[in-house]
């Protein structure tokens, strides 16, 4: 076949514009990666740690009950998220090995409600300390660890108290419960928007 | 260095650094866990590793779907892997060299007079499509269907052997046992309700064949249609009669294929659209820009169908045409099986993209081939005149 420049040319172009598809593909998913990622860590921290969703079954697209029952198998064979390294990689974001839920921030303030959750290789203990703020006269905390009551009771402003708790070997879930909460930049304490009840140290042995 | 291995080392070099490329990408998008249908695999998982488990239980639950493949690639993971689902997107890995290893080595057919660095940097932009991104889909089902397509394609490279006239000597048996082999394997394990695209593909393959040649009479290839025939049988009756299909979803969707043809159109434009835009490029903008996309595609594969009859490419090679059809035998399928109406960008769904990468790899295909002979001729025209 003898070939004309034109269709030469339309060849190449139509390479170009091939290619030029192909590459804004590419970069666009390349970049959607991290949003990915996110999207796929909250489906993992939904499956370790149901207790921080409102429904972690929806975030897991599952059905409750066999998520809860597939939950068991998966933990007890350590396959997927619960194996070795899938716990390592799920901790390995946070610099102290504790993720904690959105109502419980990273410099220990907690508002009405936070939880957190760490791994153990073994079973050992774990102490606390917490303190109310001056600006919430009187609060009822109740802490628990592993659904187990470490603490309860009502504290006064001003107040630090220390306790432990009993860490299992695996994944322990740290739930925090407070009656009130503040927002201090309302009061004119300080600046600071966030919600605020307790804040709650975690000393891991 | 044998003069074999020096030929494969552009492929390599080409190969490398793409796949590096893919295992970071793998690594910085997925995180290890399940979610969605993945969870449908827990008990049988769980079974397998308690040992009380028999091979039946693969064959006995997943639907149209989830095939013995899943199953197999899920206890592989959970027994060595410790079920990291991020083994998925790898297991895509050696299923895309593959058919990256099938286009090389007809491009070593083809181009066989080319230097080895040129053959490379042909060979660079088809192993690029071969890899892109435009056709990740990792969920655990994906890798399943992902192995039918490459096994497809293998099946119909060595069907291809058959159509090589060049050679007075009979053909070998081995590539029509392995065809025998692979297709049942292919169908019942692997490819599922995606069937029609590798059928399809055959199919085309052949009739261009015939048309193109003259040559209609092929024993062996009579053979393997035979078989195709009965998987093809096979996996209908497993899919409408014991399975999945309870709600006739296929019956309706014959009737809206033929119901609704301008919908039928732009189902293929959407889906021609999608082989070199996944949904997810634009996804703020209106759809439609994959409807230009997939119609200045579609004008374009048009073009390269008649360039490769009016420059004889079907001499050296049918696979771009297998590629071509593939996507569109899967277009078809989904049109069908999912019993759509009005609702042609579904095609465009995350885990159809790599189905459709293919149909732009059969483009590329011949354009470069086009280049190449254009400038071949250019270049002995140049020495006719010296």
């Amino acid at each position: 076949m003898k070939y004309s420049s034109s269709l030469v040319v339309f060849v190449i172009v139509s390479l170009v514009f091939i290619f030029a598809c192909e590459g804004i593909a590419n970069v666009a998913q390349w970049q959607r990666g991290l949003a990915i990622h996110a999207w796929t860590e909250e489906k993992r921290n939904a499956l370790l740690f149901p207790q921080f969703f409102d429904n972690a079954s929806e975030v897991l697209l599952w059905p409750e009950d066999q998520v809860a029952k597939d939950r068991k198998i998966l933990e007890h064979h350590a396959l997927s998220s619960f194996s070795p390294q899938g716990l390592t990689d799920a901790f390995a974001d946070s610099p102290d090995g504790i993720i904690r839920s959105s109502g419980w921030y990273g410099d220990n303030w907690i508002g009405h409600q936070g939880y957190a959750a760490f791994n153990a290789e073994s079973e050992s203990n774990v102490s606390f300390e917490g303190y109310v703020p001056e600006f919430i006269p009187n609060n009822h905390i109740v802490v628990q660890l592993n659904d187990e009551v470490v603490f309860a009771g009502n504290l006064t402003g001003g107040a630090s108290i220390s306790f432990a708790g009993p860490v299992r070997k695996g994944i322990n879930v740290i739930n925090v419960t407070c009656e009130k909460e503040v927002i201090p930049s309302k009061l004119g304490i300080n600046p600071d928007l966030r919600p605020l009840a307790f804040r709650l140290s975690i000393h891991r042995t | 260095m044998n003069v074999n291995l020096r030929r494969w080392l552009p492929f390599f070099v080409v190969l490398t650094p793409i796949v590096i490329l893919l295992i970071w990408y793998v690594y910085r998008t997925w995180t290890n866990t399940i979610f969605l249908a993945d969870f449908l695999f827990v008990p049988l998982v769980g079974d397998f590793l308690n040992g009380n488990w028999s091979p039946i239980f693969l064959f006995s639950r997943f639907g149209e779907h989830l095939l013995v493949g899943t199953g197999i690639l899920d206890l592989f993971a959970a027994k060595y892997f410790a079920w990291d689902n991020r083994i998925f997107p790898l297991m895509f890995i050696p299923a895309y060299a593959l058919t990256a290893a099938i286009i090389y080595s007809e491009c070593l057919k083809i181009f066989d007079k080319l230097r080895s660095i040129i053959l490379g940097i042909i060979f660079l932009p088809l192993c690029f499509l071969c890899f892109s991104l435009v056709a990740q889909t990792w969920v655990g089902m994906s890798t399943q269907f992902e192995w039918g397509l490459t096994i497809g394609f293998l099946i119909a490279w060595f069907l291809q052997r058959d159509f090589d006239t060049s050679s007075d000597s009979p053909q070998p048996r081995w590539p029509l046992i392995a065809i025998l082999i692979l297709v049942p394997i292919n169908f019942l394990v692997f490819t599922g309700s995606y069937f029609p695209g590798v059928v399809f593909g055959l199919g085309v393959m052949y009739l261009s064949r015939a048309l193109l040649t003259g040559k209609w009479r092929a024993p062996r290839i009579f053979l393997v249609a035979v078989e195709v025939v009965i998987c093809a049988l096979l996996y209908c009756y497993y899919v409408f009669i014991l399975q999945a299909d309870k709600n006739g979803a296929a019956m309706r969707g014959i009737f809206h294929y033929f119901a609704d043809p301008v919908g039928t159109i732009m189902f293929y434009v959407y889906g021609i659209g999608g082989s070199v835009m996944d949904q997810h490029t634009f996804e703020s903008v209106e759809p439609s820009i994959y409807l230009i996309i997939g119609s200045i595609l579609g004008i374009i594969s048009l073009v390269a169908l008649w360039l490769f009859i009016k420059t004889e490419m079907y001499r050296k090679t049918y696979l771009p045409i297998y590629c071509m059809s593939y996507t569109l035998g899967i277009i078809t399928a989904v049109r069908v099986g999912r019993g759509l109406f009005g609702d042609p960008i579904w095609i465009l769904n995350d885990w159809y993209s790599f189905h459709l990468s293919f149909f732009v790899i059969g483009v590329v295909w011949i354009l470069l081939y086009v280049l190449v002979d254009a400038y071949t001729q250019t270049q002995r025209g140049a020495i006719d005149e010296v």
